[in-house]
């Protein structure tokens, strides 16, 4: 059902019809407190997080029908507790068990609480997931069958270190977001991860495309009985393809990065847009304009992250001792999480020192005016 | 206590026989009457992987219990956790708890009570603002944890109830925080036993022993439940004082 409005509604909008609904559950308690649960944005734009009220029904994701032991790898309690939720009120296996693992988790002893616990599938963040995967001795890494991802892309060299790790998983990707729910079906077996199939009664367009059909994605979908969000701008860039896959489905969208309205994630780190346009302020005596480019790299142990800044100077000048001073001031400027630098998550090991490059012409406006954009290699 | 002694010994019949686990049967040997059974604790549960200590399979959370000498698994049923005495009736409650796997357990404890919970997020600044927007009326939490809300409770109104989780209680850092509910109760339980007592706080104590719950006195506190949960608990020793305890 596409909405009739030609307005595009934005956090702020989002935040008022939120609120709005917040007030009407407030006035009452709910008949049945299993059908909802409560979660938070991340207050990285514009303030204050938002405070949402999910309706199960239309949030859910659906992966894990037929789950018998799940381990739940995700940061927020908030997100733990809403996924175990599903479980308890019967997604999952009939008598499935389900674990939320915390990062306080993550140690020696971990391998043997896995090798009593035999799970059979794992659910969340890829870098989390990542971390435990260190844990698993090889006979139980065996019998896991899938691999269940949300919120942060799983590159190619990640994928190759998951399949590597537990060779008889399958890996699935789900695209939801705090703000609306679950916003694709499970994947269908023939797209790629960074690619999803709209769930029905969810409608997506991409705001002014680019040459290339890239733009912001809107999202137009029922969050619950009371509520539908018309062409909400979410934050990622995206493009549809409309093209008949083998799964039968006509429409696909692939996700190309996220807009920076809000944030990326890497490694654990919260890159915000504003953070860099913030530290890039700052430094406007050293470069007029930039790019900045973040990935994650695949280790044994962990996922590290790695930004690239490339910077344009409309004088032309650059030599090695600019590029050091620009490297060294954005990094002890730059806060990734709420108490550390990039500078910080370097000597942590999280991250890898950033890569200064120089652009020998202005930046052309591709992909919008995307300045922070997150590649997968 | 006639009827707790009854159901204690059909929990005894039950473990037994059970073709599930032996890991009390191979702990009692001939052993029949409650009082003659031999104590399990900690160390029992560390070295027991807890596939070898599950007496039931139902839809289930596991909780990793973390102590000094090592981690093990805790699983709880959800229809255990509803039976659960970890909080009081509200219509807005909240959890705010140092453990996650507390939290996520005490979480679904409100939801098996038909209550729509807020869990609070580790940060306690991140907590406060998610407390003020849902405008909680209860809150299950720790002595550790409660300390950090202090500020919420300053600018706040009363809450209905306080439950604070606990195996031993500074009583005179709890003084301060009694005035935030109408209700301010003290909850002895362990990950691994759930609750076992309740008090009123006071700066004396007096614990009873909640529903289905037998406890022994020797140095420490021994509980048994007369429930069969995942992992029964049958005179296990706690390393809780017993003068922390004088109640029936």
């Amino acid at each position: 059902m596409k909405g009739v409005s030609t307005t595009i509604l934005e956090r702020e909008g989002l935040r008022a019809l939120m609120d709005a609904r917040l007030e009407v559950f407030l006035s009452r308690a709910p008949a049945r407190a299993s059908d909802y649960c409560l979660r938070m944005t991340s207050g990285t734009t514009n303030g204050a997080p938002l405070f949402i009220v999910w309706d199960n029904e239309f949030t859910a994701h659906g992966l894990f029908s037929g789950v018998e032991r799940l381990v739940i790898c995700t940061g927020s309690l908030a997100a733990r507790s809403g996924n175990a939720l599903l479980l308890r009120n019967g997604r999952g296996a009939e008598r499935t068990r389900v674990m939320c693992a915390d990062i306080q988790d993550m140690t020696a002893g971990f391998r043997a609480l896995m090798d009593d616990f035999q799970p059979t599938a794992l659910y969340g963040f890829s870098s989390f997931v990542r971390r435990a995967a260190m844990f698993f001795s090889q006979g139980i890494a065996e019998g896991v069958q899938a691999l269940l991802f949300a919120s942060e892309p799983v590159s190619p060299a990640l994928e190759d270190a998951f399949r590597s790790v537990f060779p008889n998983a399958s890996i699935r990707m789900v695209y939801h977001t705090n703000e609306t729910g679950a916003v694709s079906k499970p994947p269908c077996g023939h797209l790629p991860l960074d690619s999803y199939h709209l769930i029905d009664g969810v409608e997506a367009e991409i705001d002014d495309p680019d040459e290339t059909g890239a733009g912001d994605v809107l999202l137009s979908k029922r969050v619950a009985l009371d509520l539908y969000v018309d062409r909400y701008r979410i934050g990622d860039i995206g493009r549809l393809r409309r093209e008949r896959c083998p799964c039968g489905e006509e429409l696909t969208l692939q996700l190309l990065g996220r807009r920076g309205y809000d944030y990326i994630r890497i490694a654990g780190a919260l890159l915000v847009q504003q953070e860099f346009e913030r530290v890039a302020g700052s430094l406007r005596s050293l470069f007029d304009d930039y790019r900045a480019e973040a990935s994650s790299l695949v280790t044994d142990s962990a996922v590290i992250g790695r930004i690239v800044l490339r910077v344009y100077r409309k004088d032309g000048v650059w030599n090695e001792r600019i590029a050091k001073e620009i490297g060294g001031r954005f990094s002890e400027c730059i806060f990734l999480t709420p108490t550390k630098t990039l500078s910080d998550l370097v000597q942590d090991g999280v991250f890898l020192p950033l890569l200064v490059e120089y652009a020998d012409r202005p930046f052309a406006a591709k992909l919008k005016e995307l300045k922070l954009t997150q590649r997968k290699d | 206590m006639a009827g707790l002694q009854h159901d204690v010994h059909n929990l005894i019949e039950r473990v037994r026989g059970s073709a599930k686990s032996t890991f009390y049967r191979d702990l009692w040997g001939t052993r029949k009457s409650f009082d003659e059974l031999p104590l399990v604790s900690r160390e029992d549960f560390l070295r027991t992987p807890l596939s070898r200590r599950r007496y039931k399979d139902e839809r289930a959370l596991v909780k990793i219990v973390h102590e000094p000498r090592g981690a093990f698994l805790s699983e709880w049923s959800f229809a255990d956790i509803a039976r659960e005495e970890y909080g009081l009736s509200s219509i807005r409650p909240m959890v705010y708890l140092s453990d996650p796997h507390e939290a996520i357990e005490k979480s679904m404890w409100c939801y098996e009570r038909n209550m729509l919970p807020l869990i609070g997020e580790k940060d306690p600044d991140i907590a406060m603002f998610a407390a003020g927007k849902y405008r909680i009326d209860s809150l299950i939490t720790d002595a550790a944890a409660l300390q950090k809300f202090k500020p919420y409770f300053e600018s706040h109104d009363r809450l209905k109830s306080i439950s604070v989780f606990g195996s031993a209680f500074d009583t005179a850092a709890l003084a301060p925080h009694a005035a935030f509910a109408d209700t301010f109760r003290l909850v002895l339980a362990l990950p691994e036993t759930g609750a076992f007592a309740e008090a009123a706080y006071s700066s004396d104590p007096r614990f009873k022993a909640l529903p289905g719950c037998i406890i022994e006195r020797e140095e420490t506190l021994m509980v048994s439940k007369t429930r069969l949960l995942v992992t029964p608990v049958i005179r296990y020793r706690t390393d809780i004082s017993a003068a922390l305890y004088d109640g029936a």
